[in-house]
């Protein structure tokens, strides 16, 4: 056993530290506004930035141009970034969609779009869920009709991020209504210009834009687009999520919340003159909270280690998805009640306070207990796949 | 032991349930959350004549002589409809503080419009610090030839800006007194800056330079004054409680609603255990917050021992706070993605269950006021 980073590790994130400082405008605190037209220009600066370096891609092997990295810088690489809440770690085309290609995608698809994903050139959306469709993914609806050497969609994917900024969507159709539900799916390529398909906005409880409904009236796409096998989507969607596992981003951010709320309570006086950070109530808090977070920390690096070993993690990503994601929230909550009335304040233009955001904050990881599998859905899966519980 | 409603407590609870599901839908509670005021004349002077802001004001000032059991039935239908404006702020806690601090003349001049809706009164309670502390006081006094002036920093009054009367604690020389400052009228400058909340009700920083009233403007004892801020916590920690727990009753209600509705895997997703149990920890907290704030009410009719009412209404606001920041982030959880949408209302009763732990005393300091007293 040993819980250090090696050397290679270290270096790497101190290059990483050094380019984000210089990339991140002063002062860097995390968006303001995510849906602004400003918020997008940054991100999308910063993507191909990072591309440039090769490290969106960095796990790649080396005949798609990456560097074959391993699990563990790859975490690295996430951690920061998401510590530093900086933009441009688009995930949807180099961790999703690229690796997948590389499995299923035909030589054409993989010349054809893996490239301009590795430069960051190009946003790609995930349409999965649909109104009817969130936990139980395979009860999806959006029909798409083979007609020749087209599909013809009809339907309509919802909660779909970023698909307002998106050029493409990978997504998962329903191709054949007769058959079982899992064997009936298709996964295709769509470009989101085409004929057909309309993006109407959802704000979210924080007040942003950053999620979609999109609809679909006879939007025809090529049937080079289909990855994988017809009607064999389900597996190459369930390959897709062995990919994206580990929640890294979650503990970060705890992280970071929790640093801004013990440096405002040290650094806030009380009105008897005694700092926040000398009530002893609040330091038990702070070091609960830190302990906590180093229990996800280390969940999500045993994902990472256990990838590096070449064995698939199971229940272990599902424990540090928990794990992250609710002690995320339980650092903002305590930072929201710590505050007092300070942190009730949800003001745009108080952004820079943490008083200002932290409510805001607050409301936004909301979602990570219920995005990408919800922490319910992750239990089942502990239990069944897990511990083999039974079922009934 | 009585766990009923008499049968005016059910006409009120009818009643007010009737109207405000017709007054106060979501669209005038988020229209109200982006206005600059945070309620409207019409509102007010409607929900004055049916009495509600003189429910607990004496008949012989104009209101209806009723006592906070019957002002709780009101307050949970209240907060289940989250009704805006400075009601318990107004028709509660200020109302009850001059009822019970005031002199003939301030009882006569006060209550009656405060009980017609025609003076919007509100308490300045919170530390200058931000805190939920009291004491905090930003506001200094000094004793003139005639009457007093008043310098300093009020912070978070709500609705401070349409507000008429703030009752203002300030430091004197010989301790805290209680001001009731005409705050539109008062002579001297009032600077009034809105706090943009995540509750959407406006609470205001008041900044004010030598502004002056007269004697008759302490409420209660001159050095008194702790007991009128005392006296005001604790009629707002139960009326925030009960509000509270309508609120989260409210949320109990559609979640369940929601979840039997839902269906994911071929069946409702309230069949999953996990959800059951979510709705069932719902259903019993929201039981266990009422009892304890419907207590709190109680304690403040009956004629109890002031430190027993004190302990009573420390549970109350404790549990409500606790029990109720459960109850909305497991609605979030089991309403799934529709719940994490601007358009869907659950994140209207976050926003607020959120904000109101923090009024009236926050959990940390109504467990501390329970720890002294042990
Ligand atoms: C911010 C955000 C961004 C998103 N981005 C995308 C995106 O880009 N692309 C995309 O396709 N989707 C996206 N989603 C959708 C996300 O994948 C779904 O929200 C998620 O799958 C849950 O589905 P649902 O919201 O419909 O909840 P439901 O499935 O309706 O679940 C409601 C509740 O029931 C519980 N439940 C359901 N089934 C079971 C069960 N079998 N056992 C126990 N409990 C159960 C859930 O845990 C939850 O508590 C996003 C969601 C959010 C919030």
């Amino acid at each position: 056993m040993w819980f250090e980073f090696n050397e290679e590790e270290i270096a790497f994130r101190e290059e990483l530290k050094e380019f984000l400082d210089q990339e991140l405008p002063d002062g860097w605190i995390g968006p303001n506004d995510e849906s602004s037209d400003d918020g997008w220009d940054l991100y999308c600066r910063m993507r191909r930035k990072l591309a440039e370096r090769g490290w969106l891609t960095m796990t790649w092997p080396k005949e798609y141009g990456g560097q074959e990295a391993s699990p563990m810088i790859s975490l690295l690489f996430a951690e920061e970034m998401s510590y530093r809440r900086a933009p441009g770690n688009d995930r949807f085309g180099t961790r999703m969609l690229g690796p997948t290609l590389m499995v299923f995608g035909t030589d054409e698809q993989k010349r054809k779009y893996l490239s301009d994903i590795a430069q960051g050139g190009i946003q790609w959306c995930q349409g999965y869920s649909e109104p009817n469709t969130g936990s139980d993914l395979a009860s999806l609806q959006t029909f798409a009709e083979l007609k020749g050497d087209e599909f013809v969609i009809n339907g309509s994917k919802i909660w779909t991020s970023m698909a307002h900024r998106a050029d493409m969507m990978f997504m998962l159709v329903r191709t054949d209504r007769d058959a079982e539900r899992h064997g009936g799916i298709s996964f295709l390529l769509l470009d989101m210009k085409s004929p057909g398909v309309q993006v109407n906005p959802i704000v979210n409880i924080a007040g942003a834009h950053s999620f979609n409904q999109v609809m679909f009236d006879d939007v025809r796409v090529p049937l080079e687009n289909l990855v994988g096998e017809l009607n064999d989507g389900w597996n190459v969607a369930m390959n897709l999520l062995n990919f994206e596992r580990g929640n890294i981003d979650y503990v970060s951010w705890a992280q970071r919340s929790w640093e801004e709320i013990r440096d405002y309570a040290a650094t806030t006086r009380r009105f008897d003159g005694s700092l926040m950070i000398d009530d002893m109530k609040v330091r038990r808090r702070l070091a609960e909270l830190e302990a906590e977070i180093e229990m996800a920390r280390y969940i999500t690096y045993e994902v990472a280690w256990l990838q590096s070993l070449g064995h698939p993690p199971s229940t272990e990503a599902s424990m540090c998805k928990i794990a992250a994601t609710e002690v995320n929230t339980a650092v903002l909550d305590f930072g929201v009640e710590l505050l007092g009335l300070p942190g009730l304040i949800d003001d745009p233009d108080e952004h820079e306070d943490l008083a200002g955001r932290i409510f805001k904050m607050r409301m936004y990881q909301t979602s990570g207990p219920i995005l990408a599998g919800t922490n319910e859905i992750q239990k089942n899966i502990i239990a069944y796949r897990g511990l083999e519980l039974p079922r009934r | 032991m009585d766990f009923g409603l008499n049968e005016t407590q059910e006409l009120i609870r009818s009643s007010a349930a009737d109207y405000l599901s017709d007054r106060s839908p979501s669209d005038f509670v988020r229209a109200m959350a982006t206005d600059e005021r945070g309620y409207t004349d019409d509102f007010w002077r409607e929900i004055g004549e049916l009495g509600w802001l003189g429910l607990i004001v004496p008949e012989e000032h104009g209101g209806s002589g009723m006592d906070m059991s019957d002002m709780a039935v009101l307050l949970a239908e209240w907060g289940a409809a989250l009704a805006p404006g400075p009601f318990v702020e107004s028709a509660v806690v200020s109302a009850s503080a001059i009822d019970h601090f005031g002199s003939d003349a301030q009882k006569q001049e006060w209550l009656p419009t405060i009980a017609m809706g025609e003076t919007v009164a509100v308490p300045s309670l919170v530390g200058v610090d931000g805190s939920t502390d009291p004491s905090a006081l930003g506001v200094r006094a000094s004793e003139t030839s005639n009457g007093w002036v008043l310098s300093g920093t009020s912070r978070f009054v709500p609705y401070g800006n349409s507000a008429d009367l703030v009752l203002m604690p300030a430091e004197t020389e010989a301790g805290i007194n209680v001001f009731a400052v005409p705050i539109k009228s008062a002579e001297g400058t009032v600077n009034i800056n809105r706090v943009k909340m995540a509750s959407g009700a406006p609470a205001c920083d008041i900044e004010m330079n030598e502004v002056v009233v007269p004697n008759a403007a302490v409420l209660g004892e001159a050095g008194g004054g702790t007991d009128v801020v005392d006296h005001m916590m604790l009629y707002g920690a139960a009326a925030r409680a009960t509000q509270m727990v309508g609120a989260g009753s409210a949320v109990a209600d559609r979640t369940i609603e929601y979840v039997k509705d839902r269906r994911q895997f071929g069946r409702p997703i309230g069949a999953f255990q996990v959800i059951q149990h979510y709705m069932a920890d719902m259903a019993t907290k929201v039981k266990s917050a009422q009892h304890l704030a419907n207590r709190a009410a109680w304690a403040l009719s009956a004629d109890l021992d002031g430190a027993m009412a004190a302990r009573i209404v420390s549970q109350a606001k404790w549990s409500a706070n606790t029990l109720m920041h459960d109850i909305v982030w497991k609605a979030h959880q089991s309403h799934g993605a529709i719940g994490f949408t601007w358009e869907h209302d659950l994140h209207l009763y976050t926003r607020r269950v959120l904000s109101w732990r923090a009024d009236f005393g926050d959990s940390d300091s109504h467990i501390e006021n329970l720890g002294r007293t042990l």
